[in-house]
């Protein structure tokens, strides 16, 4: 089974829930930046929920379906197409072979993510077939799709045969077919109150000025253009630390907000160096990290603080909902 | 919480059994299974749901069907009036989500097929769509209520 | 350069890095002494890794631990600490502390040395100049001082294969820029207050770069993935212009 490129997008690369346990010789994370979008993704067309999908970044591809395929659309809303008609996010869908699959205007958030069942046929690199874009290595030839690539898909696992061939025969001669069932990621992920995204004092908050602390959580950051997979540089009346000092490097996670001289802060996101010497004046919680990979250039947020009890709280809950989910999708399963 | 293999297990137990209602409790959940005759073809109904230390108020549920629902011992015998029963248990919404207008309101014509509303359970939003065409003449359901298998939901009158 | 420590007990502080991952720290200064604690702590962590262990990172001074909360918890619900703490940030806390308190430090007498060709200032170093200014000296008295001397690889990080190097002189000591440059060439040799390093990669970074190398640190298809590792004694080799693209085509062969 396979997709050819016709058009890659912006930046549209392969990407699972990243590569752990060679931190130590600077190989870095990478994977999703909105984990939970490509969890459900996979969940939708029966994957381990860890497969690698379509990372899509604000304008999206044009790929030609080369035979029939099955998957979800999940993450912002990038106007997703097939052969020229809106398809639905967040639910299984059949498509044609031979169907063009494109997207238009971004509606909502910035990434969409493409699982297929069955998964993406490329090799693991470090245990992950998340693509390491600067390091050249991972996903699709450790590098963003362009066009004329063809990618290859895995056979589709058995237990969603049942439902593909309901939707195909639901969809006869049209281009697709999508379930009349969806996830709603509101139900996941705190998408009401993503312009307040919550997190942990950093290792290094002390050594900001008051008023500077004070300021972090009472104004308004903007999203530079200059924002990208390694991190978010955002805006904002600049932030001080208490004396000059730098920090002798140590390790940084995703969602870490550090501060380099100039007072504006850095979002660490997927694609982070391991380690860093500016002081961290805030963590971005793990459950929010959804919200702020579907922000983009231009936008506006404000931070929250809560407590680490709090955060790991929520963390757990969110699990916990995604536990509920994937009942709900085995019991679906079944019933088709 | 129930794994998935414990509650296919019970399914199956209950399924096999002559016991018609069975229901236990655990520490963080309760469930309830009830099997229900209807013209002779059995069928399952699995409530899962939350004891009321948990946060949420609204039970999640599932529903299981071995055989698919008898569309003549359901529908309404009247001829001007359709009356759309839920196919599943769930929690009703009236849009797709809370931005969103709602999919149709009393007056709204609607055709056969267009969705009507969702019906939530176990975190997934199923389209429930109208059997037939016509005038939406009431909305028995309010958003967030939990409704039954079976349970009107909505009147639809024939327009033609 | 090194010298061999016995005995002793590894004191650590620890704190969190977010709700996933925690810091452990060792010294407050770059030194041997905790460089060894270090590397004896990540040794021990690695060969025994506890429930819901992701990834560490070990730093100069430091070693981060990366974990899954939701697997912690459920080892914290059924392991010694039912009932009591359910915070997986105070498990993890408690494993790590009981894992120090038990640490015996590494011996070592003996390490790889490493000759890095390094082309400095030009098109190579374009920060060399500055790096001479302040600290008050000529650009070639910095290349003298920088190449001197022998340095240990206490850490890699910041990028793949990057090794964070020990036994910079003071006298060529800089500061950061204050803004990241977006892009820095692969194989560049900087200056980071105290430390100097290689970038292996294309990268942003804030270093001062001051001469090129055209050795290839990241080696993505083997194991370990990096030319250099924790503990080796690094000296690097000034070479002209002329000879930077001869070493670029000679690594490149030996390689295959």
């Amino acid at each position: 089974m396979s997709i050819k490129v016709e058009r890659p997008g912006l930046l549209t690369s392969l990407q699972d829930l990243g590569r752990y346990g060679f931190q130590k010789y600077g190989v870095i994370v990478s994977g999703a930046m909105d984990a939970v979008s490509l969890r459900i993704a996979n969940l939708l067309v029966g994957n381990q929920e860890g497969e690698a999908a379509l990372e899509i970044t604000l304008v999206g591809p044009s790929l030609t379906v080369k035979e029939d395929l099955f998957i979800a659309i999940t993450g912002g809303d990038l106007s997703p197409q097939i052969d020229g008609e809106s398809v639905p996010l967040w639910r299984p869908v059949y498509v044609r072979k031979g169907s063009i699959f494109s997207f238009g205007a971004c509606r909502t958030g910035s990434r969409a993510y493409v699982a297929v069942s069955g998964g993406f046929a490329v090799e693991e690199v470090m245990n992950s077939k998340s693509t390491y874009l600067r390091g050249g290595i991972g996903g699709f030839k450790g590098r963003a799709l362009k066009a004329g690539d063809i990618i290859q898909c895995n056979k589709m696992p058995k237990k969603s045969e049942d439902l593909f061939i309901k939707l195909k025969n639901k969809g006869g001669f049209h281009p697709f077919a999508a379930a009349d069932w969806y996830v709603n990621p509101a139900s996941v992920v705190n998408i009401k109150n993503k312009t307040e995204i919550r997190v942990i004092r950093g290792g290094e908050f002390d050594h900001f000025t008051p008023a500077s602390q004070k300021q972090f959580f009472e104004q308004e950051f903007k999203i530079t253009p200059n924002s990208d997979r390694m991190g978010y540089r955002i805006e904002g009346r600049a932030l001080k630390a208490e004396e000059s000092f730098e920090l002798i490097s140590e390790a940084v996670s995703h969602g870490t907000i550090q501060v380099p001289k100039d007072g504006n802060p850095i979002i660490l996101l997927a694609d982070r160096q391991t380690t860093g010497g500016y002081p961290k004046i805030a963590q971005v919680i793990t459950a929010d990290l959804p919200l702020i990979a579907q922000l983009k250039p231009g936008e506006k947020t404000r931070f929250k603080e809560i407590t680490l009890e709090e955060a790991e709280q929520l963390y757990l809950e969110q699990e916990q909902k995604m536990q509920q989910l994937k009942m709900g999708l085995q019991l679906k399963k079944h019933k088709e | 919480m129930l794994t998935l293999n414990q509650m296919k297990d019970l399914i199956k137990t209950v399924d096999q059994s002559s016991v018609d209602r069975f229901k236990f409790e655990a520490e963080g959940m309760k469930v309830l299974v009830e099997k229900i005759a209807a013209s002779g073809q059995s069928s399952e109904r699995i409530q899962v749901g939350e004891t009321p230390e948990n946060q949420e108020s609204i039970s999640a549920a599932a529903a299981v069907q071995k055989e698919k629902v008898d569309k003549e011992a359901s529908s309404s015998t009247d001829k001007e009036q359709h009356r759309v029963l839920a196919p599943m248990v769930g929690t009703y919404y009236s849009r797709s989500n809370p931005d969103a207008e709602p999919f149709v309101q009393v007056g709204t014509k609607v055709e056969e097929n267009q969705v009507l509303c969702v019906l939530e359970a176990m975190k997934l939003f199923n389209e429930i769509h109208s059997e037939v065409s016509g005038e939406i003449v009431e909305i028995l359901a309010e958003d967030g209520q939990l409704i039954e298998y079976g349970q009107p939901i909505f009147v639809i009158k024939n327009v033609d | 350069m090194l010298q061999p420590i016995s005995g002793g007990r590894a004191k650590s502080q620890m704190k969190p890095l977010g709700d996933s991952a925690i810091l452990v720290q060792f010294g407050a200064e770059i030194n041997e002494d905790v460089h060894l604690r270090v590397k004896a702590f990540t040794d021990y962590l690695e060969t025994h890794p506890f429930a819901g262990f992701l990834d560490c990172i070990p730093a100069f001074t430091s070693v981060t631990v990366f974990y899954n909360p939701l697997v912690v918890r459920r080892q914290g619900d059924s392991g010694s600490f039912s009932g009591k703490e359910r915070s997986p940030y105070k498990i993890v806390h408690s494993i790590l502390e009981e894992m120090v308190t038990g640490l015996e430090e590494t011996n070592t007498d003996k390490w790889r040395v490493v000759e890095i060709p390094v082309c400095y200032g030009g098109e190579f170093g374009p920060d060399l100049e500055a790096v001479a200014r302040h600290n008050h000296l000529l650009p070639s008295e910095v290349i003298t001082i920088h190449s001197e001397a022998d340095y240990l690889v206490y850490m890699i990080g910041f990028a793949p294969g990057f090794p964070y190097l020990g036994g910079m002189s003071e006298k060529i000591a800089t500061p950061r820029h204050t803004s990241p440059r977006l892009s820095i060439p692969a194989g560049s040799v900087g200056i980071a207050c105290s430390q100097t390093g290689v970038y292996p990669i294309s990268t942003p970074g804030g270093w001062q770069i001051i001469g090129r190398t055209p050795a290839d640190l990241f080696l993505p298809d083997e194991n370990p993935p990096s030319l250099l590792q924790s503990g080796d004694v690094i000296r690097f080799k000034p070479i002209p212009p002329e000879e930077y693209k001869i070493y670029k085509v000679r690594i490149y062969e030996h390689k295959s």
